[in-house]
């Protein structure tokens, strides 16, 4: 599947928050989203999912314009995973089948089953009958890491998946969304940290002053010194070759 | 514990108090009486008892028994659908004031001397105005909006029992006042025989696509944003809750007057039971509203040698459940 995104503008009341944003995306891939905190991330992430209208601009999945939310094009999970309380996290994972279920219909044995084995995949088999509300924030994060698994759609947005993460919980993370890579699914994650955008991303989108002022692979990024330009050279780039591969480390100037 | 066995457990209570119903008050008809006196308008069973006894069963228990269950599945269903819907425990038809509009409009209807089809219509609509100012109001005040959302149902409360007051104020006292006010306290003594089939169309309207619906009404425990990042607009599903809940209270509210706490403790109830998921849920309430309004009413025609309005004995079930569930409020986010 391809997604364009084509000359997007929305503002809130009279502020622009973006201002003709277009890019595409394409499954099978992985595309960091980067920008400084209020340049419009997780608006674009509502645009895209038909949460938030634009003021102009349109959304092509495949070359139809999506005008409402569409659980088969677009899984997602926000960056506050706080959301419901007093369910237990396989009844909280299995709410995606809404989307691909018939109206009448509910989630039964196998679709239970299946969301056990994902748990397991996932290594929070432990947490499926734990109500929500008493698990940490890094295993709610992945309990709706499954339910975005579990709905199965064509891309999957993630807002600030590692935010609440230990570091060997970001790499399973990563980990996972480079299977479902394989799988032919879309990736598209916002971070703020470069170095996670550098070492997984196979493409890397910048906003910045309401507009997308890159998009391109990491080479690229690294090349024309973007992240260094977006924080004003506070920060600096580093590659490295690490047994042949390009790989690149971020630091303070 | 949850699913089938929960709801064979629920099944069994509600069969029980059933048989308790016929087995108390002033002439009690044994479980083992009552089977053959069923099982003889089928079977030809020879008859061992009087034609007062079958005159009871069929003229005076059932149908109070059923209306009783009728009412106590409306109002417990409801109340699960305000607590869903608002995503706020304490929401019941009482606390969002649409027990209170229904009453008034019910009284209103009553005291213009209106036909009864008007008195149902008008405890409706008012009914449904409460919710949509509440749910206005709710959202006009900022902070909190589970605390705004009751602070507007308060005064959305307050405002129609003032109304209610001022129609007892100017109704005739010698006729329409004493059946407002004994009808505002709630009872099913003087039903008549359409109350129990306009109870029964309105549940089977208004319960049906609930219960059908009843795995993705857990959609609406997700902010509107997050239902709709599943895929899922909930917009309708939300609007046909509201109707749904709003109709069970209002026909519940002409019917038996004004019957506090069911809508709010009976879906809290069996949460301790079976968990937040409402395919479990909607079931359960239903069967557990029906019980415990039957196991009331009984309480009400058999405790004394009058009949307790049905409204006092809720209150006092209902008053320190609610206290228990303001301590334990950390459960309650």
């Amino acid at each position: 599947m391809r997604i364009d995104v084509k000359d997007i503008v929305f503002a809130y009341k009279e502020k622009r928050i973006l201002d003709g944003v277009s890019f595409s995306l394409e499954s099978g891939k992985s595309y960091a989203l980067m920008g400084k905190n209020g340049s419009g991330k997780t608006t674009l992430f509502k645009l895209m999912l038909g949460i938030l209208e634009a003021k102009s601009g349109e959304i092509l999945a495949d070359g139809r314009r999506l005008t409402s939310p569409d659980g088969r094009v677009f899984s997602y999970i926000p960056q506050n995973t706080n959301t419901l309380s007093g369910y237990e996290c396989i009844d909280v994972a299995l709410m995606a089948l809404a989307s691909t279920l018939p109206v009448l219909s509910a989630p039964d044995k196998t679709s239970e089953c299946n969301a056990k084995k994902l748990f397991e995949k996932l290594g929070i088999a432990k947490l499926g009958y734990e109500r929500i509300e008493n698990v940490s924030g890094g295993e709610r994060a992945l309990v709706l890491f499954a339910r975005a698994i579990l709905q199965n759609a064509s891309f999957l947005m993630l807002d600030e998946p590692t935010a609440n993460l230990d570091y060997e919980n970001q790499i399973s993370i990563h980990e996972k969304l480079d299977e479902l890579k394989r799988e032919d699914k879309g990736i598209l994650f916002s971070t703020h940290n470069p170095s996670e955008a550098l070492e997984f991303a196979d493409e890397i989108l910048i906003l910045d002053d309401r507009k997308l002022i890159f998009s391109g692979g990491r080479e690229e990024a690294y090349e024309e010194k973007v992240f260094e330009r977006l924080y004003e050279g506070k920060i600096k780039v580093m590659g490295l070759n690490d047994g042949g591969k390009n790989r690149y480390v971020c630091l303070r100037a | 514990m949850k699913g089938k066995k929960t709801l064979m457990i629920f099944i069994l209570l509600y069969i029980a108090v059933f048989l308790l119903a016929f087995s108390l008050g002033r002439y009690p008809i044994t479980p083992l009486k009552l089977m053959k006196i069923l099982f003889a308008q089928i079977f030809p069973i020879e008859c061992t008892w009087t034609i007062q006894e079958e005159t009871i069963v069929f003229a005076l228990r059932i149908p109070r028994i059923l209306l009783s269950s009728f009412v106590g599945a409306s109002l417990a269903l409801s109340g699960l659908l305000f607590q869903t819907v608002f995503q706020n425990p304490l929401a019941s038809q009482d606390v969002l004031g649409s027990g209170e509009a229904s009453a008034f409009g019910a009284s209103l209807a009553l005291l213009l001397g209106l036909p009864y089809a008007m008195v149902s219509l008008s405890a409706f609509l008012f009914g449904l105005s409460s919710i949509a100012i509440v749910t206005f109001l709710g959202r006009k005040v900022h902070g909190d909006g589970k605390v705004a959302l009751i602070l507007s149902g308060i005064m959305v409360s307050s405002i129609f029992t003032s109304l209610t007051s001022f129609v007892k104020l100017v109704a005739d006292t010698e006729e329409t006042l004493p059946e407002i006010t004994y009808w505002l306290m709630g009872s099913l003594s003087s039903f008549r025989e359409n109350d129990i089939v306009f109870m029964a169309f309105i549940l089977l309207v208004a319960a049906t696509p609930v219960v059908l619906l009843k795995w993705r009404l857990n959609l609406l425990s997700l902010k509107e944003e997050e239902a709709m990042s599943i895929g899922v607009d909930v917009k309708r599903l939300k609007t046909l809750a509201i109707l749904s809940a709003t109709l069970l209270t209002s026909a519940s509210v002409a019917v038996s007057g004004s019957i506090g706490w069911v809508g709010l403790v009976i879906p809290h109830f069996t949460r301790s039971f079976a968990g937040y998921d409402t395919k479990h849920l909607v079931p359960l309430s239903i069967i557990s509203g029906a019980a415990f309004l039957t196991l009331v009413d009984t309480i009400s025609r058999t405790l004394t040698t009058t009949e307790i309005p049905l409204g006092i004995i809720t209150s006092f079930v209902g008053a320190p459940f609610f206290i228990y569930l303001i301590t334990k409020s950390r459960r309650m986010r």
